[in-house]
């Protein structure tokens, strides 16, 4: 598949999930905030994913496609907050986020409420070469 | 336990909703979505129950409480069977830590966790109490399944 193909099959998946209207799942859009979607419809996503495209994403892989190669207690620091080498790898994996909005204050719970549509279908197109954390 | 009698202790609370209907959409699409979402133990539970997805609605708030009480998420590596909820004799919830989630309460040296569980009218709801300090091999001890799990 294409990479236009893949954004097509996610936008359509999140669509359908979450009874929205097609053009309203925009690439930019994030999944939590913009367009609403809980923790029980990322899985719901996935599924549907899996069902248009046969690639399967775990929630794993969400995990390591954020974090790339910095580990968890270089990610963030004992208060649960990002540290700058964790921003870091956030702005080199979702270059479309303003850091500068959190001001080293952002906590890494909320970090996947940054995931936008197009990082979703970029997940899917880097299937089996992102690690599994 | 009574959380104000020590200055050391901490606690933290956290809650969450779930549309029975909504659970029930994702499993009748997707079946093997409740072997991600639930421990044999808790499946097991809820199929012997008059109304099984009302339980397993209450099970999942269950777990999303526990994981915002315990303030972890997406990038601390756990997995909703990661917190098995069996219910005691006398009926009342129990909640069982295992894998990344049970190694992130040790890190944060949770002494105690509750949940309540409750359905009704389509809606299920999860409240989780965290209470953090004290004896770290205490903590351990206490959030071994009470059940094994599916994994």
């Amino acid at each position: 598949m294409t990479d236009d193909e893949i954004l097509a099959a996610v936008q359509s998946a999140v669509a359908q999930c979450l009874e929205l209207p097609d053009d309203e799942v925009a690439p930019h859009a994030t999944l939590m905030v913009d367009l609403g979607a809980e923790s029980i419809d990322f899985l719901d996503i996935l599924f549907r994913i899996d069902r248009k495209t046969g690639i399967r994403v775990k929630v794993s892989e969400i995990r390591g496609h954020i974090m790339g190669d910095v580990a968890l207690d270089a990610f963030r620091d004992a208060e649960g907050f990002v540290t700058p080498e964790g921003l870091a790898q956030v702005q080199r994996v979702m270059p479309r986020v303003d850091m500068s909005a959190f001001q080293g204050r952002l906590e890494a719970r909320h970090v996947a409420k940054l995931l936008t549509v197009q990082d979703l279908a970029d997940l899917v197109a880097n299937h089996g070469r992102i690690p599994v954390a | 336990m009574d959380a104000s009698l020590s200055p050391e202790l901490r606690h933290s609370v956290g809650v969450d909703v779930v549309i029975v209907a909504r659970l029930r959409r994702l499993l009748t699409d997707n079946p093997s979505a409740e072997e991600d979402l639930f421990t044999a133990a808790e499946s097991a539970y809820a199929a012997a129950q008059r109304r099984p997805e009302d339980h397993l609605a209450a099970r999942f708030a269950g777990k999303e409480a526990v994981f915002k009480a315990l303030g972890i998420g997406l990038l601390d590596g756990v997995s909703w069977t990661d917190v098995e909820l069996t219910s005691a004799p006398d009926g009342h919830p129990v909640a069982g830590l295992t894998g990344n989630a049970q190694r992130c309460a040790e890190r944060r040296n949770v002494r105690e966790l509750e949940v309540s569980l409750s359905h009704s009218g389509g809606i299920a709801i999860a409240q989780a109490l965290v209470v953090f300090g004290g004896a770290q091999h205490e903590a351990i001890e206490r959030f071994q399944p009470h059940v094994p799990s599916r994994d």
